[in-house]
């Protein structure tokens, strides 16, 4: 039991954390691009590529803060498109001022959030079928309901939506600044305060943290809540980048890109491990991949490849350091 | 009575050599120029319709026609609704049909290939008498679109053609406007420019891809002046996808000369990149489409350069106007491969005012 508490310094100093083993793939690959590409090290080219993972970035960060807490939402792509593209539609369609029109699509979106929280823990359906189902339901309910058209185009009039995505400061892209902001809060939140121990408790052992007095139920509709808002400032992120809203994004393949970045950084599907920086080194090992073999104009499905191959290297690397075996994979130590 | 059979079938034959020459000689044919094959089609039609024989009373004309079409069934199927281009097609198909006395009915795939697979099996055992489709990529629906022939069901494919050839075509000739664009990139991109282009396309298996693809290499190919520094895919039509493309190539090429779009609406996500790093108007951005309002709206800030449109309203009633042909015609599923490309209109920035998108109405299935 007290072994993993109990590890000595010595042996914390041979081994890399998993997260460590990813910032060091990340170090390889620019090093490589940076050489072998002139245009890759270039100052504007690093922006681009921190530009280009910050959607992907975001929605790593709720969907990090839900599965340490041994949960997943794999409706979340889905709420990020039906609330951003509900909130422009108000605009378009229903004469409502930006303001207005963003805070209704905000409430769509925690409201989602809480009705999977409420399945998960109070209906007491497993997480991955429960958002499985609301995945489904979101879309074509939302379809059905009040989104006839898949994609809304962001009238003018809403600048400070436009500024989101195409704004900067000081040089600096908005959607970096709003990645940052996103991922810094979250981190003080993960580690700074109360809420946060109960997460990773919450994710560590739920039955144990129910007992010491943790409202977990609660809990549970705070972080689908929490993915489900940021899902949206996401969507809102991509919405002023394109100038549209294109609900087609949820039928893809982010969704697992998500989880893919989440995993990778060392959060892991069991519960209680990793944090936010597990999301970033994720996200930015695909950054740097895409951006590089973009500027190498590779075909899309020799990048297919070539990501599949790293991403498994990484994995293969993380099993060599870390041998599974029955106390390090055991939770609620 | 076998010589009369006999006579028929030759008749028959002949008709449908003659439309097939007269499609595979890439006659481009409008709705309007539909009218002289009609002619043909005539020779071949049993019953009121004989060759050579317009001594027809008009009442006897319009009777065949109200009979051949009155309660007939059109189906459509397109990859998906909810985006202006399919909504606009389904208005107008729907308007249009119903107008003829048809019943339309639609099958909404919600943009899942497997969806639409099923959608397309189910409808062939509701045997309608006319088939709409819309290909996601050339190879999905082939054998049901086989299928649906045997099963004497007349099938019409829009904008995206299958491997397998069904009655008809309507669409864009993707070839002509890949090398329209292509050409009009290399007057653009002259000396005085890098002359680089980036070139983002849609799904790879796309007929719309593949053809426009090959129209515009052809010109590309005889230019060594024009250099095409990215050619790679927006996924499936994807703006944000579009976006991180533009944006990482114009950074690694900030004299990049043209951006070439496959579809208006995905070439949105690049053009937006475009204006984001400031280079709006000095990188061209060339696209096409159906004429959505966010192209109209692109073209008028001068976000794209051109715009080549094939007119979505036209298409949707080039589409009821061949089956309507094909039912009157007395022909059966499988015995022409008719092909009707939609005109194509370049709007440049220039004329930008005088563009006309239209606004798409939402018809729920």
């Amino acid at each position: 039991m007290s072994v993993q508490i109990s590890t000595p310094s010595r042996e914390r100093r041979r081994t890399l954390e998993q997260h460590q083993v990813v910032l060091l793939m990340v170090a390889l690959l620019f090093g490589a691009f940076a050489v072998g590409l002139p245009a890759f090290r270039t100052p504007h080219n690093l922006v681009t590529l921190l530009r280009n993972i910050c959607v992907l970035g975001i929605l790593g960060v709720g969907m990090g803060v839900v599965v340490i807490a041994r949960g997943i939402d794999l409706s979340q792509v889905v709420i990020m498109a039906v609330s951003s593209a509900y909130a422009v539609r108000l605009m378009n369609h229903h004469g409502l001022g930006e303001a207005p029109a963003l805070l209704l699509g905000l409430v769509v979106a925690v409201a989602l959030g809480l009705i999977n929280g409420f399945l998960v823990d109070f209906v007491e359906i497993p997480a991955l079928f429960a958002t499985l189902a609301t995945y489904l339901l979101y879309f074509n309910g939302a379809r059905t309901m009040a989104l006839p058209s898949l994609i809304e185009d962001v009238p003018h009039r809403a600048r400070h939506l436009l500024y989101l995505g195409h704004g900067n400061v000081l040089g600096v892209p908005v959607p970096i600044l709003v990645f940052a902001a996103v991922a810094l809060a979250t981190h003080l939140t993960l580690t700074r305060t109360a809420l946060g121990r109960f997460i990773y408790a919450h994710g560590d052992n739920p039955d144990a943290a129910g007992i010491t007095g943790i409202p977990t139920r609660p809990l549970t509709m705070l972080e689908y809540a929490f993915s489900a808002l940021v899902a949206y400032v996401a969507g809102l992120v991509q919405a002023g980048s394109i100038a549209s809203v294109d609900t087609h994004v949820a039928l893809g393949t982010l969704i697992f890109s998500v989880i893919l970045v989440v995993v990778l950084g060392g959060i892991s599907l069991v519960g209680g491990r990793g944090g936010v920086h597990s999301v970033i080194v994720g996200a930015l090992l695909v950054g740097v991949m895409v951006n590089g073999m973009t500027l190498m104009n590779l075909a899309n499905d020799i990048q297919g490849i070539v990501l599949g191959l790293v991403l498994l290297g990484a994995i293969l690397l993380d099993n060599r350091l870390h041998p599974r075996d029955e106390e390090t994979v055991k939770q609620g130590d | 009575m076998s010589n009369t059979i006999r006579r028929r079938s030759r008749s028959r034959l002949v008709a449908a050599l003659t439309l097939a020459v007269v499609t595979l000689g890439g006659v481009a044919c409008s709705a309007g120029s539909g009218t002289s094959h009609a002619n043909g089609a005539t020779t071949a039609a049993e019953g009121l319709w004989k060759a050579g024989d317009g001594n027809i009373p008009s009442l006897d004309l319009r009777s065949h026609a109200m009979k051949s079409l009155q309660g007939k069934t059109m189906a459509w199927v397109p990859v998906g609704l909810g985006v202006p281009l399919t909504d606009e097609w389904t208005y107008v198909m729907k308007t249009r049909a119903e107008a003829l006395g048809m019943k339309f009915i639609v099958r909404d795939p919600n943009w899942d290939s497997q969806n639409e697979a099923r959608a397309v099996s189910s409808l062939i055992a509701e045997h309608p008498d006319v088939l709409v489709l819309h290909n996601p990529d050339v190879q999905l629906l082939s054998s049901q679109i086989e299928q649906a022939q045997k099963a004497g069901i007349f099938v019409v494919q829009v904008n995206m053609v299958s491997n397998y050839k069904s009655d008809a075509y309507v669409g864009a000739d993707w070839e002509t406007l890949g090398s329209l664009i292509a050409n009009d990139i290399v007057k653009t991109c002259g000396p005085g420019t890098s002359g680089k282009v980036e070139i983002i396309e849609g799904p790879k298996t796309s007929g719309a891809s593949l053809d426009q693809l090959r129209g515009a290499k052809s010109v590309f190919d005889q230019h060594p002046e024009i250099k095409i520094v990215s050619d790679q895919s927006g996924g499936n039509w994807d703006p944000s996808a579009a976006h991180d493309l533009a944006s990482t190539v114009l950074r690694a090429n900030p004299d990049l000369c043209a951006v070439y779009g496959f579809w208006g609406v995905m070439t949105n996500g690049a053009a937006q990149a475009v204006k984001e790093a400031g280079q709006a108007g000095k990188i061209k951005v060339f696209a096409s489409g159906g004429g959505s309002p966010i192209n109209c709206q692109n073209l008028q800030q001068g976000l794209f350069h051109e715009f080549v449109y094939y007119d979505a309203p036209l298409q949707a009633q080039q589409i009821v106007d061949i089956g309507n042909l094909l039912l009157q015609s007395g022909l059966k599923a499988g015995d022409v491969h008719w092909a009707s490309y939609t005109p194509l209109q370049v709007w440049t920035a220039d004329k930008a005012a005088a563009t006309t998108c239209y606004t798409p109405k939402v018809t729920l299935p």
